[in-house]
């Protein structure tokens, strides 16, 4: 009996369309996910690095985040196993048969859930699917083991607990609408769950609790390398199997219980006796026949609007409560809530809860508004097919736009009340959650009324569409998701990123708090038009091929359609047509011929080709800029800039230079009234989209001599695109630079090498060679900078409009009004290096000083929270590096704030550095407890004006250890003297995590810091606080400051020779004394890590009051290859021990040397000894930092 | 007198089925009972009138209006009852119905309130009002459509088989409900059940394969078999050699005999009964007659 419950269960879901429909979505999950070649696209929180798309691991992740959305797929598919007899009426037949309770529910569970495990084998054919179609160098060989495992370990117990739970409830309560409530209430702790954890210390409980094994996965890999992730399955390690264990309890007991409280009777019997019974019989004969009275019947217009509003209201009611509705409306506010809580800022802080950040995370349900308008739509296009009702409808006497048009504004007004509910969420987090009262009302209805809810709509118009057209429910859902599945795949697997192709999107914006919806306005609008038009006219369609009738056939469709296309709706099409037509060719017009509109790719080829044409003149000697001298006017209202001025170029080569190269970029600019040399000459070659250009000079320049290259230039953006948008010309927070790496807005001497393309895959699609890296530095040219700056006098007179202040480099000598604009003059009193910025907004300044240094920060006025750590910052680092390094050469140094138009999130140039708008000015810092960034951030970048200004690397690799680490060492030091040690511990702790959580996502490998490639960041920023403090930490600071003196003495203020990580690693070496060299090797020269374990700790009280303490400890130490692959090597080290006692107390700290793997130790404290053990602070690279204290127990 | 004209219409279903073929027809005033077996295109034919469906060629008219063509026009004065139908099984009759009467033009609150009170009445469902759909009976529902199908002064009324699979009580209430229908109104009743038609209607056609075989006043049609129509209780055995024999039409059972009866315009002796002609023997006379 059990087998043949069973077997029709399984059958019966075999069937059933939602189980092709389930697997096909995990395959493309799968397939999307083993396919995608882009580390930056994440699919439920996970990206492919350099690992094995078919890693063990990666599977066992995905699988495990798929059965949380499993949780959808279990509620239908189990919970509706025993509730689907009742509803059928078919339990009479079940229930009267001669079996067991246990069989049949066992028959019932068993059956669903097979067939629910059976879906999930679409995760393993979407891997493979998706290994396939990549290259196969990109995955490793197919294990069984590897889908196996996890489908054992994580999936099955997880899909278990879920089906157990839902089955459970829809069987006991036979009420699938409670079932769907129960289920989001599911979801709803289980996010409040995972994000409670957040704040947990406590990795084991984590694991514990968490009842889908993702924290387990996530927590016990957290630090694998990619040779880890790639070779290793997943492991089964104590936390991970009681954490199965438990959960696999639960769902027994769960079941059990159902069995229990199972009775075989029907709930609706019960009803059914409450009910009066349905009439007397009546047995009249033949009545008089009666009229019936006639009515007074309506068919004005404004009763069809009626009409329509009634429809409307009917089936709007009844969608927001379906329960399928309900759980993604829950989920997506939950979402957003959670994502908007969680808060985390572009530096890992928090930030203040601004409207235009809540406005972000909306843009994210439009994944939920996919599955919603596709499933709903359907829905309330065939309800009345569905109900077998459409013959009533259909023959109604209503217009059938007035049919096509209450289904399309039901779903239209479902979207509304879902934008709704996301602004009130938003207004709710910030008022309750965060006491935050700043609510910019006007921006939430431009942004979710404006923007997302018209892309909604675009959506519902061309669902309907597509379902009206097919004219069958099932393929209506079909092609419809087939066709956001196209859409995506074309537009962004493919990047075929036109947006006059890609209907209802709307091309990405950026908007700013300093600038608003900016120059992205007219772009967004003009687009909404564009398609609004499109939708118009898909909308008359679908109203004429409207089905109100029993024909399917579309001949006949097309006929009654071609009979209702009267002469006005002939004018409409033709009109929308038309108008449709204009606006593209409007939006056309601003993108190309305005705006020279080229595709990322094209860009990436237009900077191709500008390497393979003019590479051969990269080592040619050029002149250097020698004095800038310029005249600069914005108009930042119309986006406008002028650039007059001259620099002086001065041979500092040893050679004749009878050829300049020059590239300004023609295309870029709107004029180029003036680019001439003085003396004059000639221009012999001209062209590309960088305007690269040769001068012939008439007479060869000497060594030594100067010439002058004169240029007037306008920069003007105009109409608008979507496609670099001169972004820099912004009605409020203008800001442009004169910097090596572009020569948008100033010429550039010399073959640009910022031009270069740098990634790997851009370089091969390309057809380039791999970029050289960095030379090694045993060949370095220590004559070459990294940085391509040359030492130059600059001056600059610039004005900007009369509401607006300028902020520049140097000094600024005069500020006046003439003509109602403002006009700085700003002049460098010694030479700063060619990097220079000209910003422009409506700011406020906040003015201190330090010893004889003007402190400056220009920022916009809803943005002052901040400002005076910055100051702080400023002044820490100025202190420090002034009395460490050297003194500083200027007497003013600015802060910029800007808007959030570029990648970087802080910059530093000569006296001044920039800084992006929610980078800093948004962190909320109230919490004591929390690292200061935006204080230990301006130390850093203060850092760079001697650690990248007055000493400037060689170009070479490990170049970044003379910017970034020494920064970094500066921020961690100053953090620690502002805020002392906990503060400090806490951000090396980060800092730490941070480099051993992305070591596996390097694709290029992992070297060592000495040997690190510019774009290594997690070895240039995080490893390098880590390795610095490693360093002060066991030679002292003392030294490694004197070290790092000499390095400024020899190198600073020098433009002949550079120096390499190799002289900061000699600097080291040389104030170290001999039986501590080895740290230098193991933090600079070679990849080390650390496991450092308290094995066990024991006291006695001795007799004098003092306590005893014995400890066990062991100390190993290994050296990693590029992926991660360990060699352990014998230790010889100093390390500290320490004892804590009560709160943490510190009753002993010493560096003992260990010279073995297992060493026991006696110390003898004052109080009463706590916790003890090796490397209490973990200031050594260590993947297990929580074992190195063990608890300290009583003999 | 308002009269519905169907000329020439044919409907060939892109399978190669044949579900009208060249069918003329003139219903007037009353109820008209359109008769014929299962699959016979009497739905198609209904749907065809009731603006759901689409014919190849033909025209059809009525009171000036190209059915075919002004749809709209068409559902204005249009009642129709479906051969099969359900509702939303949350609804309540009452709602669904006062739902319906503003949809089809009744604006005024009161007006609708008290129509579908009328109404309800009417087709006695005023006390099950309450009543969610889904626990109506066949008969229930079938009332409940036909009040659908009264609301909004329709001159033509279409009831496609609207008796099948309600038991004799139902079909009785059913008949009353439907003969009370005003007279002033075109009122199509297609069905398979000969006692529909002769219970209701003077006017009929008799369809089948989507040829209309007999189109006549019911008196009439009895009428011209008056006399040719010949009973006789055989055994089962001999059936075939009476079938071979005669122009049998019909053979039923009654008590557990099997009876035959046969056309013939001369007495055929052979201990067969002259009986009156019942309109079921009209509609088989006609049936075997085309086949």
């Amino acid at each position: 009996m059990f087998l043949s419950i069973y077997l029709n269960e399984f059958k019966r879901n075999l069937k059933s369309a939602s189980f092709y429909i389930f697997t096909a979505l995990l395959f493309f999950g799968a397939y999307i996910f083993a396919s995608n070649l882009n580390p930056n696209v994440y699919l439920m929180g996970l990206s492919i690095g350099k690992e094995w798309h078919n890693a063990p691991l990666l599977i066992a992740k995905l699988t495990a985040r798929f059965s949380v959305v499993g949780v959808l797929f279990t509620m239908v598919m189990v919970g509706r196993a025993v509730t689907r007899d009742f509803s059928a009426g078919i339990y009479d037949f079940f229930f009267t048969l001669p079996m067991s309770k246990a069989s049949y529910l066992g028959g019932r569970f068993l059956g669903a859930f097979a067939a629910n495990i059976l879906i999930y084998s679409g995760i393993a054919m979407g891997f493979v699917a998706g290994c396939l179609v990549i290259d196969p160098k990109y995955y490793g060989p197919f294990n069984l083991s590897a889908f196996l495992l996890p489908a054992v370990i994580i999936l099955i117990p997880n899909l278990l607990l879920i089906g157990s739970i839902f089955f459970s409830l829809a069987t006991l309560s036979r009420n699938m609408l409670a079932t769907y409530l129960a289920g989001v209430g599911f979801l709803m702790i289980y996010g409040a769950i995972q994000g409670g954890f957040t704040g947990w210390e406590n990795d084991t409980a984590k694991i514990l609790l968490d009842p889908f094994g993702i924290s387990g996965l996530g927590i016990l890999t957290k630090y694998w390398t990619v040779a880890d992730i790639n070779l290793k399955q997943i492991p089964l390690q104590a936390p991970l199997v009681w954490n199965r264990i438990v959960w696999m309890a639960v769902s027994l007991t769960i079941l059990l219980y159902t069995w229990k409280r199972f009775q075989f009777v029907s709930l609706l019997e019960k009803k059914r006796e409450k009910r009066t019974d349905v009439e007397g019989i009546e047995s009249r004969g033949v009545r008089e026949l009666g009229t019936i009275r006639p009515t007074i019947i309506d068919r004005t217009f404004s009763f069809h609007l009626r009409k329509c509003f009634h429809l409307v209201l009917r089936e709007f009611r009844r969608i927001v409560f379906h329960p399928a509705f309900v759980i993604l409306t829950f989920m997506a506010m939950g979402e957003l809530v959670m994502n908007f809580a969680a808060n985390a800022g572009h530096m890992g802080d928090n930030v203040y809860p601004l409207t235009s950040r809540f406005l972000e995370q909306t843009l994210h349900i439009w994944i939920y508004m996919i599955p919603l308008t596709i499933f709903f739509g359907g829905l309330i296009i065939w309800r009345e097919r569905d109900h077998m009702s459409n013959e009533f409808y259909d023959t109604l006497p209503l217009p059938d736009w007035l049919s096509y048009l209450s289904k399309l504004f039901t779903m239209m007004s479902i979207q509304v009340f879902y934008v709704v509910l996301a602004m009130l969420t938003g207004i709710a987090t910030q008022v309750i959650g965060f006491g935050y009262t700043n609510i910019e009302l006007g921006l939430y209805l431009k942004h979710l009324f404006g923007i997302t809810l018209v892309k909604f709509w675009f959506l519902t118009i061309i669902v309907f569409f597509i379902h009206n057209l097919v004219g069958n429910k099932v393929l209506g859902f079909f092609i419809s998701g087939l066709y956001v599945a196209a859409d995506l795949v074309i537009f962004e697997v493919l990047k075929a990123e036109n947006f006059l192709f890609r209907y209802g999107q709307l091309p990405p914006f950026i908007y700013s708090n300093l600038n608003g919806f900016g120059h992205y306005g007219p772009l967004l609008i003009w687009y909404s038009i564009y398609w609004i038009l499109f939708a118009g006219i898909l909308g008359i369609l679908t109203s004429l091929l409207w089905r109100r009738s029993n024909e399917t056939a579309l001949k006949f469709r097309f006929r009654v359609g071609l009979q209702k296309l009267n002469r006005r709706l002939h004018w409409a099409l033709g009109i929308m047509l038309v108008l449709f037509l204009a606006t593209g060719g409007y939006i056309s017009y601003n993108k190309y011929i305005l705006n020279q509109y080229a595709s990322t790719d094209q860009r990436k080829g237009i900077q191709a080709e500008y390497e393979k044409k003019y590479a051969k003149y990269k080592n040619a000697p050029q002149p250097s800029i020698v004095r800038v001298d310029l005249k600069v006017d914005i108009y930042p209202e119309e986006r406008k800039a002028l650039m007059k001025g001259y620099y002086i170029l001065k041979n500092k080569t040893d050679r004749q230079i009878d050829q300049i190269y020059v590239n300004l970029s023609d295309q870029y600019l709107s004029e180029i009234n003036k680019l001439d040399f003085s003396p004059p000459a000639a221009l012999t070659c001209h062209g590309g989209e960088y305007g690269f250009r040769i001068f012939e000079l008439q007479k060869p320049l000497d060594p030594g001599s100067e010439i002058r290259l004169e240029f007037d230039l306008i920069a003007q953006a105009e109409g608008f695109t979507e496609n670099n948008p001169k972004d820099q010309l912004a009605r409020k927070g203008t800001c442009f630079l004169l910097t090596s790496q572009s020569p948008d807005y100033f010429p550039l001497i010399g073959y640009v090498r910022g031009l270069e393309l740098t990634k790997e895959r851009d370089r091969e699609k390309h057809g380039l060679p791999k970029q050289p890296k960095s030379p090694p530095l045993e060949q370095a040219d220590r004559s070459i900078c990294e940085l391509e700056f040359h030492l130059t006098e600059f001056e600059a007179i610039i004005s900007t409009s009369g509401s607006q202040r300028v902020v520049s480099n140097g000094t600024l000598v005069r500020q006046w009004t003439q003509d109602g604009r403002n006009y700085f003059h700003f002049s460098s009193e010694a030479p700063m290096h060619s990097e220079f910025v000209f910003a422009s907004s409506e700011y406020e300044v906040a003015e201190d000083e330090y010893e004889g240094i003007k402190i400056e920060v220009y920022h916009d006025k809803k943005h002052p929270h901040n400002v005076q750590r910055m100051i702080k910052g400023v002044k820490r680092s100025l202190d420090y590096c002034t009395k460490n390094f050297c003194p500083f050469p200027y007497r003013v140094l600015r802060i910029a704030e800007i808007p959030r138009y570029v990648h970087f999130g802080a910059r530093s140039q000569p006296t001044l550095f920039t800084w992006r708008e929610d980078a800093g000015f948004i962190s909320n810092l109230e919490d004591p407890g929390d690292i200061d960034l935006v204080f230990a951030i301006c130390t850093h970048e203060m850092a760079h004006q001697w650690w990248a200004y007055i000493v400037k690397p060689a170009h070479a690799e490990g170049a970044e250890m003379l910017t970034e680490t020494m920064a970094m060492y500066v921020e961690v030091m100053c953090l620690e003297k502002k805020y002392g040690k906990e503060i400090s511990r806490k951000f090396l702790k980060k800092e730490m995590e941070h480099y051993l959580s992305r070591r596996k996502k390097d694709v290029a490998g992992e070297r060592p810091l000495m040997r690190s490639y510019v774009d290594q960041y997690y070895l240039n920023y995080p490893k390098s606080t880590a390795a610095m403090y490693a360093l002060q930490d066991l030679i002292g600071e003392d030294r490694v400051n004197r070290a790092l003196s000499e390095i400024v003495k020899e190198y600073g203020h020098r433009d002949d020779v550079f120096p390499t990580s190799l002289d900061v690693v000699n600097a080291f070496g040389a104030v170290t004394p001999d039986s501590l060299r080895y740290i230098i090797s193991d933090l600079f020269e070679t990849i080390t890590l650390w496991e450092n374990e308290a094995k066990s700790a024991s006291y006695v009280e001795l007799d004098d009051g003092k306590y005893k303490v014995t400890l066990e400890v062991s100390s190993r130490k290994f050296r990693a290859d590029s992926i991660g692959n360990q060699t352990e090597i014998p230790i010889q080290d100093y390390v500290d021990i320490g004892v804590l006692g009560e709160d943490d107390e510190e009753l002993y700290l010493k560096k003992h040397k260990l010279i073995q793997n297992e060493t026991d130790i006696e110390i003898i404290v004052d109080k009463k000894p706590v916790r003890a053990g090796i490397d209490p602070y973990v200031v050594l690279i260590d993947r297990e930092r929580d074992n190195n204290l063990a608890e300290v127990k009583k003999k | 007198m308002m009269e519905l004209s169907i000329n020439n219409l044919s409907k060939t279903y892109a399978n190669g089925v044949v579900a009208l073929d060249d069918v003329s027809l003139t219903i007037p005033t009353g109820l008209f009972g359109l008769l014929g077996p299962n699959g016979a295109g009497k739905s198609t034919l209904m749907r065809t009138i009731a603006t759901l469906q689409e014919a190849d060629s033909g025209e059809i008219t009525f009171e000036g209006i190209d059915v075919l063509r002004q749809k709209n026009e068409v559902k204005k004065m249009l009642g129709y009852l479906p051969q099969s139908f359900g509702f939303y099984p949350k609804d309540t009759g009452y709602n669904l119905l006062d739902h319906f009467t503003l949809l089809k033009g009744v604006k005024d609150k009161k007006e609708r309130e008290a129509k579908v009170e009328e109404l309800l009445k009417r087709v006695n469902l005023w006390n099950e009002r309450k009543q969610k759909l889904g626990t109506y009976s066949n008969g229930m529902r079938q009332r409940f459509g036909i009040a659908q199908a009264l609301i909004g002064n329709p001159k033509l009324i279409i009831v496609d088989e609207p008796t099948a699979g309600l038991d004799p009580e139902e079909r009785v209430r059913f008949h009353n409900l439907l003969s009370e229908i005003g007279e002033n109104v075109v009122v199509i009743l297609s069905t398979h059940i000969v006692d529909d038609v002769s219970d209701l209607c003077t006017n009929m056609a008799i369809i089948d394969k989507g040829r209309i075989i007999l189109k006549e006043n019911i008196f009439e049609a009895v009428f011209h078999l008056k006399g040719n129509i010949w009973e006789k209780e055989i055994a089962k055995v001999n059936l075939a050699e009476y079938e071979e024999k005669y122009d049998v039409i019909s053979t039923r059972l009654f008590a557990g005999k099997t009876f035959i009866h046969i056309h013939s315009e001369a007495n055929p002796e052979n201990g067969f009964m002259s009986i009156e002609p019942s309109l079921e023997d009209v509609y088989f006379y006609h049936l075997n007659q085309a086949n």
